[in-house]
């Protein structure tokens, strides 16, 4: 293997006005600016992905603050019921009563569970409670089927 | 092999003078007054690094009138970036605008502006009526470009700077953004591979 000589690699020579017109392009380029270079080298690049980290990180903890004050909501409590509405409830006027027996019957199912405000409330009368004048004594006004979906009543 | 530096490379200009902690590189004062964009102050400062910086783009992307265009880009970076250069005991002007004319044509080669020239295209032609000898020179030469432009970019950026520029290993490192060893190895690579590309140019020539 020869040895050689890599002086042989002669590169390219600057022209000879070079100079100049260097320094008349660098003076017309404006004052002395600041530039990453290359001190600075790949500050594009970090800028970049710190204003994605930036972006990552707000949107993160607007996220974070939002489910924290969702979780920390005071829980709003159904207003509990009068003794007066109560009783109105579980006894209607006498004109409403079957038709009110016949919607609450109806609309929970024996098979449903019982809601917490129906738990709360006091147990609806029978309908023997409920006395309309022209009901024989000691017959209740209403008689449902076993799946209480169905009730007959007597006028 | 003999480390291989290209004196006139590296001359100053009598006018110019020269740090006393970095003989042959630019004093502060001068920088100062460049920075300030003293007109006299700049044209020493293109004048003492215009060689090595004509040198390292030219054997980076071959030869051509581009090259003369990267050149003048470095010194405009330079002249821009010079409130940001401290000039430290570490740190050399001439190192600092290296690195600026790598990333300038590593970003050319990325923007595919400025294709790799063959090195051969722009050779000197052998003038006939030179001697025998010298014109076996020029043929050497233009085997030498011949085989460096088939080096990697890589291999070739830390081959010139290592043998063309004097850099130590760590500069060259620092300069490259790889750690010493991977310059090293480049380096090995690369020298073992121009040998013999200029082995098989000289059978060739033969």
């Amino acid at each position: 293997m020869s040895n050689h000589d890599f002086r042989d690699w002669t590169p390219q020579e600057p022209p000879a006005d070079f100079a100049e017109r260097a320094v008349v392009a660098m003076l017309a380029a404006g004052a002395v600016q600041a530039a990453p270079e290359p001190a600075a080298k790949n500050v594009l690049p970090l800028r970049r992905s710190w204003g994605l980290i930036g972006l990552a990180a707000i949107f993160m903890g607007a996220s974070a603050w939002g489910m924290l004050g969702t979780r920390q909501a005071p829980v709003v409590e159904a207003p509990s019921m009068s003794e007066d509405v109560a009783e109105a409830v579980a006894a209607p006027p006498p004109v409403l009563a079957d038709h009110g027996a016949r919607w609450r019957r109806a609309e929970t199912p024996a098979s449903e569970p019982v809601s917490s405000a129906q738990a709360v409330r006091p147990a609806p009368k029978t309908a023997s409670t409920a006395l309309s004048p022209t009901h024989p004594p000691g017959q209740p006004p209403c008689h449902c089927e076993t799946d209480l979906a169905i009730c007959t009543c007597v006028e | 092999m003999a480390l291989a530096l290209t004196a006139a490379e590296l001359r100053l200009d009598d006018k110019v003078e020269s740090s006393p902690d970095h003989p042959g590189e630019l004093d502060a004062g001068t920088l100062a007054r460049c920075r300030a964009g003293d007109p006299q102050a700049l044209r020493r400062f293109v004048l003492l690094y215009q060689r090595p910086v004509f040198a390292f783009v030219s054997r980076m992307m071959g030869r051509g009138p581009h090259v003369e265009d990267v050149a003048q880009e470095v010194f405009l970076r330079a002249y821009r970036a010079l409130p940001q250069f401290e000039l430290r005991p570490g740190v050399k002007p001439s190192t600092w605008l290296l690195t600026i004319a790598l990333r300038l044509v590593q970003d050319a080669r990325k923007r595919r502006l400025l294709q790799l020239v063959p090195l051969t295209e722009h050779t000197v032609v052998a003038d006939p009526t030179t001697p025998e000898t010298e014109q076996r020179t020029r043929e050497l030469a233009q085997a030498f470009e011949r085989a460096a432009a088939l080096l990697s970019d890589e291999q070739r950026a830390v081959f010139v700077l290592a043998h063309f520029h004097g850099l130590e290993l760590s500069a060259i490192a620092e300069l490259v953004g790889v750690p010493e060893n991977t310059v090293k190895t480049r380096l090995f690579r690369a020298r073992e591979r121009l040998r013999t590309l200029l082995d098989q140019e000289q059978e060739a020539i033969r």
